[in-house]
Protein backbone atom coordinates (compact mmCIF):
# COMPACT_ATOMS: atom_id res chain seq x y z
CA UNK A 1 0.00 0.00 0.00
CA UNK A 2 2.15 2.92 -1.56
CA UNK A 3 1.57 6.45 0.04
CA UNK A 4 2.74 9.09 -1.25
CA UNK A 5 3.42 11.28 2.22
CA UNK A 6 4.52 10.35 5.05
CA UNK A 7 0.99 9.69 7.30
CA UNK A 8 1.15 11.24 10.84
CA UNK A 9 3.15 9.23 13.18
CA UNK A 10 0.98 5.74 13.49
CA UNK A 11 0.18 4.91 17.16
CA UNK A 12 3.32 2.67 16.67
CA UNK A 13 6.28 3.56 15.07
CA UNK A 14 9.53 1.03 14.65
CA UNK A 15 12.75 1.02 15.85
CA UNK A 16 15.27 -0.09 13.24
CA UNK A 17 16.19 -2.83 15.33
CA UNK A 18 12.42 -3.70 15.37
CA UNK A 19 11.95 -3.15 11.82
CA UNK A 20 14.69 -5.53 10.92
CA UNK A 21 13.18 -8.30 13.26
CA UNK A 22 9.60 -8.18 11.59
CA UNK A 23 11.59 -7.81 8.13
CA UNK A 24 13.59 -11.41 9.30
CA UNK A 25 10.55 -12.64 10.18
CA UNK A 26 8.48 -12.17 7.01
CA UNK A 27 11.26 -13.81 5.17
CA UNK A 28 11.34 -16.84 7.32
CA UNK A 29 7.57 -17.36 7.02
CA UNK A 30 7.83 -16.99 3.15
CA UNK A 31 7.58 -20.48 1.45
CA UNK A 32 9.97 -19.46 -1.69
CA UNK A 33 12.38 -17.66 0.02
CA UNK A 34 12.59 -20.63 2.58
CA UNK A 35 12.62 -23.33 0.73
CA UNK A 36 14.59 -21.74 -3.18
CA UNK A 37 16.24 -23.03 -5.74
CA UNK A 38 18.74 -20.49 -7.43
CA UNK A 39 20.73 -20.50 -10.42
CA UNK A 40 23.73 -17.90 -11.53
CA UNK A 41 27.47 -17.66 -12.14
CA UNK A 42 29.69 -18.03 -9.24
CA UNK A 43 32.42 -15.29 -8.56
CA UNK A 44 34.65 -14.18 -5.22
CA UNK A 45 34.66 -17.54 -4.00
CA UNK A 46 36.36 -17.60 0.02
CA UNK A 47 36.43 -20.30 2.24
CA UNK A 48 37.04 -19.40 6.02
CA UNK A 49 39.41 -20.78 8.47
CA UNK A 50 36.18 -22.08 10.23
CA UNK A 51 35.70 -24.34 6.74
CA UNK A 52 32.03 -22.03 6.00
CA UNK A 53 32.41 -21.04 2.03
CA UNK A 54 31.24 -17.27 0.95
CA UNK A 55 30.58 -16.27 -2.46
CA UNK A 56 28.49 -14.17 -4.88
CA UNK A 57 26.02 -15.56 -7.59
CA UNK A 58 26.03 -13.39 -10.10
CA UNK A 59 22.95 -13.14 -13.12
CA UNK A 60 24.60 -10.00 -15.04
CA UNK A 61 23.97 -7.28 -12.68
CA UNK A 62 21.85 -9.27 -10.37
CA UNK A 63 23.96 -10.42 -7.13
CA UNK A 64 23.20 -12.09 -4.18
CA UNK A 65 25.34 -13.11 -1.34
CA UNK A 66 25.75 -17.07 -0.47
CA UNK A 67 27.26 -18.66 2.55
CA UNK A 68 27.54 -22.35 2.66
CA UNK A 69 28.35 -23.43 6.95
CA UNK A 70 30.71 -25.71 6.69
CA UNK A 71 28.04 -28.68 8.10
CA UNK A 72 26.73 -28.38 4.35
CA UNK A 73 29.43 -27.68 2.76
CA UNK A 74 31.16 -30.90 3.78
CA UNK A 75 28.65 -32.45 2.11
CA UNK A 76 28.92 -31.11 -1.13
CA UNK A 77 30.10 -33.34 -4.03
CA UNK A 78 32.66 -30.26 -5.43
CA UNK A 79 33.98 -27.20 -3.64
CA UNK A 80 32.57 -24.09 -5.49
CA UNK A 81 34.78 -23.38 -8.91
CA UNK A 82 35.34 -19.35 -9.38
CA UNK A 83 33.21 -18.48 -12.70
CA UNK A 84 31.37 -21.54 -12.82
CA UNK A 85 27.81 -21.82 -13.12
CA UNK A 86 25.58 -23.65 -10.35
CA UNK A 87 22.62 -24.25 -9.30
CA UNK A 88 22.23 -23.54 -5.45
CA UNK A 89 19.18 -24.45 -2.81
CA UNK A 90 18.80 -22.28 0.31
CA UNK A 91 16.89 -19.64 3.08
CA UNK A 92 17.09 -16.08 2.15
CA UNK A 93 17.65 -14.44 5.65
CA UNK A 94 19.07 -11.17 6.77
CA UNK A 95 22.13 -10.08 8.80
CA UNK A 96 21.24 -9.14 11.83
CA UNK A 97 22.39 -5.22 12.17
CA UNK A 98 23.36 -4.69 8.49
CA UNK A 99 19.58 -5.21 7.02
CA UNK A 100 21.85 -7.05 4.13
CA UNK A 101 19.75 -10.04 3.09
CA UNK A 102 21.89 -13.61 2.02
CA UNK A 103 21.28 -17.01 0.96
CA UNK A 104 22.21 -19.59 2.87
CA UNK A 105 22.99 -22.38 1.24
CA UNK A 106 22.70 -26.52 1.51
CA UNK A 107 23.24 -27.68 -1.78
CA UNK A 108 25.52 -26.26 -4.46
CA UNK A 109 25.39 -28.19 -7.65
CA UNK A 110 27.40 -27.35 -10.34
CA UNK A 111 27.43 -26.90 -13.98
CA UNK A 112 25.39 -29.20 -16.16
CA UNK A 113 24.08 -31.53 -13.29
CA UNK A 114 22.86 -27.89 -11.81
CA UNK A 115 21.01 -27.37 -15.38
CA UNK A 116 19.25 -31.07 -15.59
CA UNK A 117 18.24 -30.95 -11.34
CA UNK A 118 16.34 -27.10 -11.97
CA UNK A 119 15.37 -29.07 -15.40
CA UNK A 120 13.64 -31.78 -12.66
CA UNK A 121 12.59 -29.72 -10.44
CA UNK A 122 10.31 -27.23 -12.98
CA UNK A 123 8.80 -30.80 -14.12
CA UNK A 124 8.29 -32.38 -10.78
CA UNK A 125 6.58 -29.04 -9.49
CA UNK A 126 4.32 -28.92 -12.56
CA UNK A 127 3.67 -32.53 -12.69
CA UNK A 128 2.66 -32.28 -8.90
CA UNK A 129 0.42 -29.41 -9.48
CA UNK A 130 -1.28 -31.78 -12.19
CA UNK A 131 -1.87 -34.68 -9.73
CA UNK A 132 -0.14 -36.88 -11.25
CA UNK A 133 2.11 -37.99 -7.68
CA UNK A 134 -0.99 -37.86 -5.77
CA UNK A 135 -1.03 -40.60 -3.31
CA UNK A 136 -4.44 -41.47 -3.41
CA UNK A 137 -4.52 -42.46 -6.84
CA UNK A 138 -1.51 -45.32 -6.75
CA UNK A 139 -3.14 -48.52 -6.70
CA UNK A 140 -3.04 -51.42 -4.39
CA UNK A 141 -1.08 -54.81 -5.81
CA UNK A 142 -3.29 -57.80 -5.50
CA UNK A 143 -2.27 -60.62 -3.08
CA UNK A 144 -2.32 -63.31 -5.57
CA UNK A 145 -0.81 -61.97 -9.16
CA UNK A 146 -1.23 -64.40 -11.89
CA UNK A 147 -0.02 -62.10 -14.92
CA UNK A 148 2.79 -59.52 -14.45
CA UNK A 149 3.93 -57.60 -17.21
CA UNK A 150 7.69 -56.35 -17.37
CA UNK A 151 9.14 -53.69 -19.65
CA UNK A 152 12.95 -53.68 -19.34
CA UNK A 153 16.28 -54.51 -21.62
CA UNK A 154 16.25 -58.05 -22.49
CA UNK A 155 19.73 -58.58 -22.13
CA UNK A 156 19.68 -56.17 -18.75
CA UNK A 157 20.97 -57.80 -15.05
CA UNK A 158 17.28 -56.49 -13.74
CA UNK A 159 15.12 -58.66 -15.96
CA UNK A 160 17.93 -61.45 -14.98
CA UNK A 161 17.30 -60.69 -11.05
CA UNK A 162 13.62 -60.54 -11.37
CA UNK A 163 12.74 -63.43 -13.21
CA UNK A 164 15.51 -65.67 -10.68
CA UNK A 165 13.16 -64.31 -7.69
CA UNK A 166 10.21 -65.88 -9.43
CA UNK A 167 11.59 -69.13 -10.25
CA UNK A 168 12.10 -69.40 -6.29
CA UNK A 169 9.17 -67.40 -5.00
CA UNK A 170 6.36 -68.34 -6.73
CA UNK A 171 7.06 -70.10 -9.92
CA UNK A 172 3.37 -70.55 -10.66
CA UNK A 173 3.10 -66.65 -12.61
CA UNK A 174 2.54 -65.61 -16.25
CA UNK A 175 5.28 -63.50 -17.16
CA UNK A 176 4.38 -60.77 -20.15
CA UNK A 177 8.40 -59.78 -21.11
CA UNK A 178 7.68 -56.30 -23.06
CA UNK A 179 11.45 -56.01 -24.20
CA UNK A 180 12.93 -51.82 -24.73
CA UNK A 181 16.15 -50.23 -24.40
CA UNK A 182 16.14 -48.32 -21.37
CA UNK A 183 18.95 -45.64 -22.07
CA UNK A 184 19.76 -44.04 -25.68
CA UNK A 185 17.68 -41.87 -27.68
CA UNK A 186 15.01 -44.90 -28.08
CA UNK A 187 14.77 -45.75 -24.49
CA UNK A 188 12.02 -43.02 -23.93
CA UNK A 189 10.01 -44.43 -27.08
CA UNK A 190 10.35 -47.86 -26.25
CA UNK A 191 9.42 -47.43 -22.84
CA UNK A 192 6.28 -45.77 -23.41
CA UNK A 193 5.13 -48.22 -26.72
CA UNK A 194 5.90 -51.13 -24.02
CA UNK A 195 3.47 -49.31 -21.84
CA UNK A 196 1.16 -49.19 -24.27
CA UNK A 197 1.60 -52.63 -26.00
CA UNK A 198 0.88 -54.75 -22.29
CA UNK A 199 -2.01 -52.45 -21.47
CA UNK A 200 -3.29 -53.25 -24.68
CA UNK A 201 -2.84 -56.93 -24.01
CA UNK A 202 -4.64 -56.67 -20.35
CA UNK A 203 -7.76 -55.09 -22.57
CA UNK A 204 -7.47 -57.76 -25.53
CA UNK A 205 -6.27 -60.65 -24.11
CA UNK A 206 -5.72 -61.28 -20.13
CA UNK A 207 -5.96 -59.33 -17.47
CA UNK A 208 -2.30 -58.10 -15.86
CA UNK A 209 -2.18 -57.84 -12.33
CA UNK A 210 1.13 -55.56 -12.69
CA UNK A 211 3.57 -54.08 -14.66
CA UNK A 212 7.21 -53.95 -13.77
CA UNK A 213 9.02 -50.76 -15.05
CA UNK A 214 12.52 -51.60 -14.03
CA UNK A 215 16.72 -50.93 -15.08
CA UNK A 216 19.97 -52.12 -13.67
CA UNK A 217 22.36 -49.71 -12.05
CA UNK A 218 23.74 -46.60 -13.98
CA UNK A 219 24.83 -43.30 -14.11
CA UNK A 220 22.99 -40.00 -13.55
CA UNK A 221 22.17 -39.26 -17.23
CA UNK A 222 21.34 -42.62 -18.06
CA UNK A 223 18.98 -42.70 -15.18
CA UNK A 224 17.99 -39.51 -16.36
CA UNK A 225 15.77 -41.45 -19.21
CA UNK A 226 13.30 -41.74 -16.46
CA UNK A 227 12.81 -38.51 -15.49
CA UNK A 228 11.06 -37.68 -19.07
CA UNK A 229 7.55 -36.43 -18.87
CA UNK A 230 6.29 -38.64 -22.04
CA UNK A 231 7.06 -41.54 -19.83
CA UNK A 232 5.62 -40.42 -16.79
CA UNK A 233 2.86 -39.74 -18.92
CA UNK A 234 2.53 -43.10 -20.23
CA UNK A 235 2.74 -44.27 -16.77
CA UNK A 236 -0.47 -42.35 -15.68
CA UNK A 237 -2.54 -43.43 -18.01
CA UNK A 238 -1.64 -47.24 -17.55
CA UNK A 239 -5.08 -48.98 -16.63
CA UNK A 240 -2.57 -51.82 -14.90
CA UNK A 241 -0.72 -50.62 -11.47
CA UNK A 242 3.04 -49.63 -12.23
CA UNK A 243 6.03 -51.10 -10.27
CA UNK A 244 9.18 -48.67 -10.74
CA UNK A 245 12.22 -49.75 -10.21
CA UNK A 246 15.08 -47.49 -11.44
CA UNK A 247 18.98 -48.09 -10.41
CA UNK A 248 19.82 -48.19 -7.41
CA UNK A 249 19.47 -44.83 -6.52
CA UNK A 250 18.30 -43.29 -2.93
CA UNK A 251 16.65 -40.27 -5.34
CA UNK A 252 13.81 -41.04 -7.13
CA UNK A 253 13.09 -39.76 -10.68
CA UNK A 254 9.67 -39.12 -12.04
CA UNK A 255 8.98 -42.24 -13.62
CA UNK A 256 9.42 -43.52 -9.59
CA UNK A 257 6.64 -40.64 -8.03
CA UNK A 258 4.45 -41.30 -10.73
CA UNK A 259 4.18 -45.29 -10.25
CA UNK A 260 1.67 -47.06 -8.26
CA UNK A 261 4.53 -48.70 -6.06
CA UNK A 262 8.33 -47.38 -6.30
CA UNK A 263 11.39 -50.43 -5.31
CA UNK A 264 14.55 -49.11 -4.83
CA UNK A 265 15.99 -52.32 -6.80
CA UNK A 266 14.93 -54.93 -9.58
CA UNK A 267 14.85 -57.95 -7.28
CA UNK A 268 12.76 -55.85 -4.29
CA UNK A 269 9.94 -54.99 -6.65
CA UNK A 270 9.91 -58.69 -8.10
CA UNK A 271 9.56 -59.75 -4.11
CA UNK A 272 6.86 -57.02 -3.52
CA UNK A 273 4.80 -58.19 -6.28
CA UNK A 274 3.88 -61.84 -5.33
CA UNK A 275 3.66 -63.47 -2.02
CA UNK A 276 6.62 -66.14 -1.23
CA UNK A 277 6.00 -69.78 -1.76
CA UNK A 278 7.33 -70.69 1.19
CA UNK A 279 5.65 -68.25 3.05
CA UNK A 280 2.18 -69.98 1.62
CA UNK A 281 4.17 -73.87 2.05
CA UNK A 282 3.69 -72.97 6.31
CA UNK A 283 0.66 -71.85 5.43
CA UNK A 284 -0.48 -74.86 3.95
CA UNK A 285 0.09 -77.09 6.83
CA UNK A 286 -0.88 -74.48 9.25
CA UNK A 287 -4.26 -74.73 7.74
CA UNK A 288 -4.15 -78.41 7.32
CA UNK A 289 -3.33 -78.77 10.91
CA UNK A 290 -6.25 -75.99 11.92
CA UNK A 291 -8.78 -78.77 9.63
CA UNK A 292 -7.53 -81.44 11.72
CA UNK A 293 -7.96 -79.36 15.67
CA UNK A 294 -11.42 -78.30 14.07
CA UNK A 295 -12.56 -81.44 13.22
CA UNK A 296 -11.53 -82.73 16.44
CA UNK A 297 -13.04 -80.14 18.54
CA UNK A 298 -16.33 -80.51 16.22
CA UNK A 299 -16.45 -84.35 16.92
CA UNK A 300 -15.54 -83.77 20.63
CA UNK A 301 -18.59 -81.25 20.94
CA UNK A 302 -20.81 -83.63 18.89
CA UNK A 303 -19.70 -86.35 21.64
CA UNK A 304 -20.58 -84.25 24.50
CA UNK A 305 -23.77 -82.97 23.31
CA UNK A 306 -24.94 -86.54 22.84
CA UNK A 307 -23.99 -87.16 26.67
CA UNK A 308 -26.06 -84.63 28.10
CA UNK A 309 -29.06 -85.84 26.05
CA UNK A 310 -28.47 -89.16 27.11
CA UNK A 311 -28.52 -87.99 30.56
CA UNK A 312 -31.77 -86.18 30.13
CA UNK A 313 -32.96 -89.08 28.08
CA UNK A 314 -31.84 -91.45 31.41
CA UNK A 315 -33.50 -89.16 33.35
CA UNK A 316 -37.45 -89.42 31.77
CA UNK A 317 -37.00 -93.31 31.11
CA UNK A 318 -40.00 -95.67 32.52
CA UNK A 319 -37.38 -97.36 35.00
CA UNK A 320 -36.82 -93.97 35.86
CA UNK A 321 -40.56 -93.40 36.42
CA UNK A 322 -40.36 -96.40 38.30
CA UNK A 323 -37.95 -95.19 40.61
CA UNK A 324 -39.16 -92.61 40.59
CA UNK A 325 -42.59 -93.69 41.80
CA UNK A 326 -41.51 -95.99 44.65
CA UNK A 327 -39.42 -93.41 45.44
CA UNK A 328 -42.52 -91.39 45.73
CA UNK A 329 -44.77 -94.21 47.24
CA UNK A 330 -41.88 -94.72 49.66
CA UNK A 331 -41.95 -90.68 49.76
CA UNK A 332 -46.02 -91.30 51.00
CA UNK A 333 -45.34 -94.41 52.99
CA UNK A 334 -43.12 -92.57 55.18
CA UNK A 335 -45.38 -89.49 55.71
CA UNK A 336 -48.26 -92.00 56.56
CA UNK A 337 -45.86 -93.23 59.08
CA UNK A 338 -44.95 -90.42 60.18
CA UNK A 339 -48.87 -89.36 60.41
CA UNK A 340 -49.72 -92.69 61.83
CA UNK A 341 -47.50 -92.07 64.93
CA UNK A 342 -48.39 -88.70 65.51
CA UNK A 343 -52.07 -90.09 65.45
CA UNK A 344 -51.20 -92.59 67.96
CA UNK A 345 -48.94 -90.32 70.09
CA UNK A 346 -51.77 -87.95 70.59
CA UNK A 347 -54.62 -90.87 70.92
CA UNK A 348 -52.00 -92.42 73.93
CA UNK A 349 -51.37 -88.90 75.23
CA UNK A 350 -55.28 -88.41 75.46
CA UNK A 351 -55.46 -91.56 76.78
CA UNK A 352 -53.31 -90.89 79.84
CA UNK A 353 -54.76 -87.26 80.13
CA UNK A 354 -58.27 -89.17 80.85
CA UNK A 355 -57.09 -92.25 82.66
CA UNK A 356 -55.34 -89.09 85.00
CA UNK A 357 -58.88 -87.27 85.39
CA UNK A 358 -60.50 -90.88 85.51
CA UNK A 359 -58.27 -91.41 88.69
CA UNK A 360 -57.94 -88.13 89.50
CA UNK A 361 -62.23 -88.66 90.09
CA UNK A 362 -62.45 -92.60 90.95
CA UNK A 363 -64.17 -92.30 94.44
CA UNK A 364 -61.38 -95.08 95.80
CA UNK A 365 -59.22 -92.58 94.72
CA UNK A 366 -60.67 -90.02 97.52
CA UNK A 367 -61.18 -92.66 99.93
CA UNK A 368 -57.32 -93.19 99.71
CA UNK A 369 -56.42 -89.68 101.13
CA UNK A 370 -58.42 -90.49 103.73
CA UNK A 371 -61.87 -89.33 103.11
CA UNK A 372 -65.09 -91.53 104.20
CA UNK A 373 -68.36 -92.18 102.47
CA UNK A 374 -70.96 -92.09 104.51
CA UNK A 375 -74.80 -93.30 103.48
CA UNK A 376 -77.93 -93.64 105.45
CA UNK A 377 -77.65 -97.61 106.02
CA UNK A 378 -81.69 -98.01 105.91
CA UNK A 379 -81.75 -96.38 102.26
CA UNK A 380 -78.30 -95.82 101.26
CA UNK A 381 -78.69 -92.31 100.35
CA UNK A 382 -75.66 -90.55 100.66
CA UNK A 383 -75.11 -88.05 103.56
CA UNK A 384 -74.65 -84.77 102.81
CA UNK A 385 -76.21 -82.64 105.40
CA UNK A 386 -76.48 -83.24 109.25
CA UNK A 387 -80.40 -82.76 108.89
CA UNK A 388 -80.72 -85.98 106.91
CA UNK A 389 -80.06 -87.85 110.11
CA UNK A 390 -81.41 -88.21 113.36
CA UNK A 391 -79.99 -89.14 116.58
CA UNK A 392 -79.58 -93.02 116.58
CA UNK A 393 -80.00 -93.46 112.65
CA UNK A 394 -77.26 -95.82 111.62
CA UNK A 395 -75.00 -95.00 108.79
CA UNK A 396 -72.62 -97.04 106.66
CA UNK A 397 -69.17 -95.46 106.32
CA UNK A 398 -67.26 -96.64 103.39
CA UNK A 399 -63.56 -96.31 104.43
CA UNK A 400 -60.65 -96.82 101.46
CA UNK A 401 -59.84 -100.40 102.53
CA UNK A 402 -63.58 -101.40 104.11
CA UNK A 403 -66.60 -99.85 105.80
CA UNK A 404 -68.16 -99.23 109.07
CA UNK A 405 -71.66 -99.42 110.30
CA UNK A 406 -72.18 -96.61 112.95
CA UNK A 407 -74.92 -94.80 114.62
CA UNK A 408 -75.45 -90.58 115.21
CA UNK A 409 -74.83 -90.02 118.63
CA UNK A 410 -75.37 -85.80 118.10
CA UNK A 411 -76.78 -83.35 115.35
CA UNK A 412 -73.83 -80.89 115.73
CA UNK A 413 -75.22 -77.46 114.06
CA UNK A 414 -73.38 -76.11 111.08
CA UNK A 415 -71.99 -72.42 110.98
CA UNK A 416 -74.80 -70.82 107.86
CA UNK A 417 -73.22 -70.56 104.60
CA UNK A 418 -72.53 -67.20 104.14
CA UNK A 419 -71.86 -65.62 100.51
CA UNK A 420 -69.01 -63.32 99.38
CA UNK A 421 -70.72 -60.30 101.25
CA UNK A 422 -70.51 -62.09 103.71
CA UNK A 423 -75.27 -62.17 103.27
CA UNK A 424 -76.19 -65.25 105.28
CA UNK A 425 -77.28 -67.89 101.76
CA UNK A 426 -80.29 -69.58 102.53
CA UNK B 1 -9.03 -62.99 -11.28
CA UNK B 2 -11.60 -65.39 -11.02
CA UNK B 3 -11.09 -66.69 -14.64
CA UNK B 4 -9.00 -70.43 -14.41
CA UNK B 5 -6.01 -70.82 -14.79
CA UNK B 6 -5.23 -73.69 -17.71
CA UNK B 7 -6.43 -76.91 -18.24
CA UNK B 8 -9.66 -75.79 -16.22
CA UNK B 9 -8.17 -77.02 -12.94
CA UNK B 10 -8.62 -74.89 -10.01
CA UNK B 11 -6.10 -71.95 -10.22
CA UNK B 12 -3.53 -71.64 -7.03
CA UNK B 13 -5.38 -68.60 -6.31
CA UNK B 14 -8.69 -70.09 -6.14
CA UNK B 15 -7.44 -73.52 -4.30
CA UNK B 16 -6.08 -71.58 -1.89
CA UNK B 17 -9.64 -69.29 -1.25
CA UNK B 18 -11.45 -72.45 -0.98
CA UNK B 19 -9.26 -73.90 1.86
CA UNK B 20 -9.32 -70.68 3.94
CA UNK B 21 -13.28 -70.65 3.60
CA UNK B 22 -13.30 -74.78 4.77
CA UNK B 23 -10.84 -73.80 7.83
CA UNK B 24 -13.44 -70.64 8.43
CA UNK B 25 -16.37 -73.17 8.52
CA UNK B 26 -15.12 -75.84 10.37
CA UNK B 27 -13.64 -73.53 12.79
CA UNK B 28 -17.26 -71.54 13.41
CA UNK B 29 -18.05 -75.15 14.89
CA UNK B 30 -21.64 -74.43 13.99
CA UNK B 31 -21.67 -77.17 11.60
CA UNK B 32 -23.70 -80.24 11.43
CA UNK B 33 -21.61 -83.38 12.25
CA UNK B 34 -21.91 -84.87 9.02
CA UNK B 35 -21.08 -81.61 7.39
CA UNK B 36 -18.29 -80.85 9.25
CA UNK B 37 -16.70 -84.51 8.23
CA UNK B 38 -17.14 -83.13 4.71
CA UNK B 39 -15.72 -80.42 4.77
CA UNK B 40 -12.77 -81.38 6.79
CA UNK B 41 -12.14 -84.17 3.55
CA UNK B 42 -12.68 -81.70 1.37
CA UNK B 43 -9.99 -79.18 3.17
CA UNK B 44 -7.47 -81.71 3.11
CA UNK B 45 -7.75 -82.69 -0.61
CA UNK B 46 -7.55 -78.61 -1.36
CA UNK B 47 -4.10 -78.55 0.82
CA UNK B 48 -2.82 -81.54 -1.36
CA UNK B 49 -4.14 -79.77 -4.16
CA UNK B 50 -2.64 -76.78 -3.56
CA UNK B 51 0.91 -78.11 -2.73
CA UNK B 52 0.72 -80.10 -6.16
CA UNK B 53 0.44 -76.51 -8.09
CA UNK B 54 3.43 -75.12 -5.53
CA UNK B 55 5.37 -78.27 -6.62
CA UNK B 56 4.95 -78.67 -9.86
CA UNK B 57 4.77 -74.70 -11.27
CA UNK B 58 7.05 -73.88 -13.76
CA UNK B 59 7.57 -69.83 -14.51
CA UNK B 60 5.88 -69.54 -18.05
CA UNK B 61 7.30 -66.41 -19.82
CA UNK B 62 5.88 -64.96 -23.18
CA UNK B 63 7.42 -62.08 -25.05
CA UNK B 64 5.03 -59.27 -25.99
CA UNK B 65 6.40 -57.25 -29.16
CA UNK B 66 10.24 -56.83 -30.45
CA UNK B 67 12.55 -54.42 -28.67
CA UNK B 68 12.82 -51.19 -30.54
CA UNK B 69 15.93 -52.02 -33.07
CA UNK B 70 17.26 -48.45 -34.09
CA UNK B 71 16.91 -49.08 -37.37
CA UNK B 72 13.35 -49.39 -37.80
Amino acid sequence: MARTEAGPIGAHHYRVGDLIIYLRELFSRDPVLADVWVSGEMTDVTRSSAGHWYFTLRDGDARIGVVVFRASARRQSQPPAEGHQALVHGAVDIYDQRSVYQLIADVVLPGETGRMRAQFEALRARLDKEGLFAPERKRRLPGFPKRVGIVTSQSGAALHDILRVWERRFPMLEVLLAPTAVQGEEAVRGIVMALDRLNAYHEDEKPLDAIILTRGGGSPEELATFNEEAIARAIYASHVPVVSAIGHEVDWTIADLVADLRCPTPSAAAEMVVPDAADLQRHLTSSADRLRLALARRVRDARSAVERDRARLASRSPVARLQNDRTQTDDLAGRADRALGRVLASARSDVANTGFRMTALNPTAILDRGYAVCTRADDGVLVMDPSQVGIGDLLAIRLARGSLLSEVATAPTLPPRVDLAGKEKG
Amino acid sequence: MSETGGSGLLSFEEAYAALRQAVDDLESGALPLDAAMARYEEGMRLVQMCNELLDGAELRIQRVGQELNPAK
